[in-house]
């Protein structure tokens, strides 16, 4: 898929563990897991909304578009 | 269990035509709408006379009824287990899954063939002969909905995986 998810930069920029975003955020492991692999085929604005809040930065810097994946 | 009998009785036929000698069959008829058929009545058997000798009948008539008895019976095999399958997964609340949608392929592909297997009847027997080519309606239209429902479960599969994975 095209869109990337910059999940694995900002955690370790805010040196957060993943399973305690998941925790934090109310989301499975395995779920999170999904998002972060790229294997997801669509974000709810609630998860997205989620994210943003606990990572303190905006949707545009947990999405990119790159043409060439 | 069907298979076995069938296929007793089919070899002891062969080696003791005259036990059978008061076993008697109706004339086969056809009833659907689309057929063409050609009977031959040979001797003394009068017009009225619906019953036909089973040891009169033909090995290549025998043959060919019997094999294509015994295809039928294992397609028909074939098709219950495949919904069996479809109810076992609905139990397992695993109703849009691919293996329902490849069951519901199968059913449809086997009642195809058992469409094609029904299109030609060779009836011969010593006094009495009927060709028919005749298309089974029914079942033809069986095949129609089981590919119709693969399509249903498919299109039901895609969405169930696609809210799987909307995080």
């Amino acid at each position: 898929m095209p869109i990337l998810i910059n999940l694995d930069k900002i955690l370790e920029e805010r040196d957060m563990k993943s399973n305690e975003l998941a925790e934090r955020i109310g989301i499975t492991q395995a779920n999170l897991s999904i998002l972060k692999t790229g294997k997801a085929k669509a974000v709810r604005f609630s998860t997205l909304e989620a994210l943003c809040k606990e990572l303190n930065c905006q949707p545009g810097d947990l999405l990119e578009f790159s043409e060439e994946t | 269990m069907v298979i076995i009998i069938t296929t007793a009785i089919f070899i002891h036929f062969q080696f003791d035509r005259d036990s059978y000698n008061e076993w008697k069959i109706e004339q086969p008829e056809s009833d659907s709408p689309i057929r063409y058929e050609t009977t031959n009545l040979v001797g003394e058997n009068p017009i009225g006379d619906q019953k036909l000798k089973l040891s009169d009948w033909r090995i290549a008539s025998l043959y060919f009824s019997y094999l294509k008895f015994i295809a039928i019976l294992i397609l028909n095999y074939l098709i219950i287990t495949q919904f069996g399958r479809v109810l076992k997964s609905v139990r397992k609340l695993k109703t849009f899954h691919q293996t329902n949608v490849e069951a519901f392929r199968k059913i449809g592909y086997y009642c195809l063939l058992i469409t094609g297997l029904s299109t030609f009847n060779y009836w011969a027997f010593n006094d009495y002969t009927k060709s028919s080519f005749s298309i089974s309606i029914n079942i033809l239209l069986l095949s129609l909905i089981a590919f119709i429902l693969a399509e249903i479960f498919k299109e039901g599969n895609n969405l169930m995986e696609e809210n799987k994975l909307t995080i």
